[in-house]
């Protein structure tokens, strides 16, 4: 007999879907004893870097970076670990790839992953727009050319800094975050794939 | 540091391109592909230290 509530069915289904011993488990297969399996977690980690060093830039607001010691440090690890963000995700990608990983009911798990890598590719894209140099207004009026002909240069508009600030800092994260909350989630369910 | 780190990599020069007729990338994609293939072969290859988590 389900709930009589929409919360209390959410409760039954979630813990369904997710006993507890299966979200936060103390164990895994022996298989994932491997520095293969390491990459994930270290874009996780690196993705956790960028979010709050993006929030001590977001606290001084555009500009600081270019006129403080302490502005360029963060600066620095922004941008550094979205180095390691992506270098760590293309390697996770690789062994994923060879391990045809979306094998066991696991595709949506192997989409929502590769769907992550791109918008993560737009969320630094408009990040390298407001950086309020030269090498972005040169990135910016290269890519203008480009989207127009695609025909979304009137909504989507990259010399429009104040429209390329928000997609940076508060779209694409969310909609980041929230692939990457349901690729953990995906992997919890369906447990880490075997090695072929 | 940075002045150290500037004179070992060069920050500050023009950047360095390999081109071949159709086919050019920069120095620095290129040593950061190579990396990440070399992090990927050693990734396999390294053994995994278990510890007490071995079953």
């Amino acid at each position: 007999m389900s709930a009589p509530t929409w919360t209390g069915r959410v409760r039954t289904r979630g813990l369904a879907a997710f006993p507890p011993e299966r979200l936060l488990p103390d164990t895994q297969p022996v298989y994932v004893a491997s520095w293969i399996y390491v990459f994930g977690v270290l874009t996780l980690a690196a993705f956790v870097v960028i979010l709050a060093s993006g929030g001590v830039l977001a606290l001084a607001g555009p500009a600081w970076w270019h006129t403080s010691s302490v502005g360029h440090f963060f600066n620095s690890i922004h941008l550094w670990s979205t180095e390691l963000f992506f270098f760590f995700m293309v390697v996770h990608l690789w062994g994923k790839f060879f391990m045809a990983a979306w094998r066991g009911r696991r595709a949506l798990t192997w989409i929502t992953g590769a769907v992550s890598f791109l918008v993560s590719i737009a969320t630094a894209f408009t990040g390298y727009l407001t950086q309020q140099n030269f090498d972005s207004q040169w990135i910016g009026t290269q890519a203008k050319d480009g989207l127009n002909a695609s025909g979304i240069g009137a909504f989507f508009n990259v010399l429009n800094f104040g429209q390329m600030l928000m997609w940076h800092i508060v779209l694409l994260p969310l909609v980041v975050a929230l692939l990457i909350g349901g690729h953990i989630l995906l992997v919890r369910r369906r447990g880490v794939v075997p090695p072929l | 540091m940075g002045a150290v780190l500037g004179a070992v990599v060069g920050l500050d020069g023009r950047p360095h391109y390999l081109h071949s007729g159709w086919f050019l990338i920069s120095v620095a994609n290129l040593v950061v592909i190579v990396a990440m293939l070399v992090v990927f072969a050693l990734a396999i290859v390294l053994p995994f230290p278990l510890g007490r988590r071995e079953q």
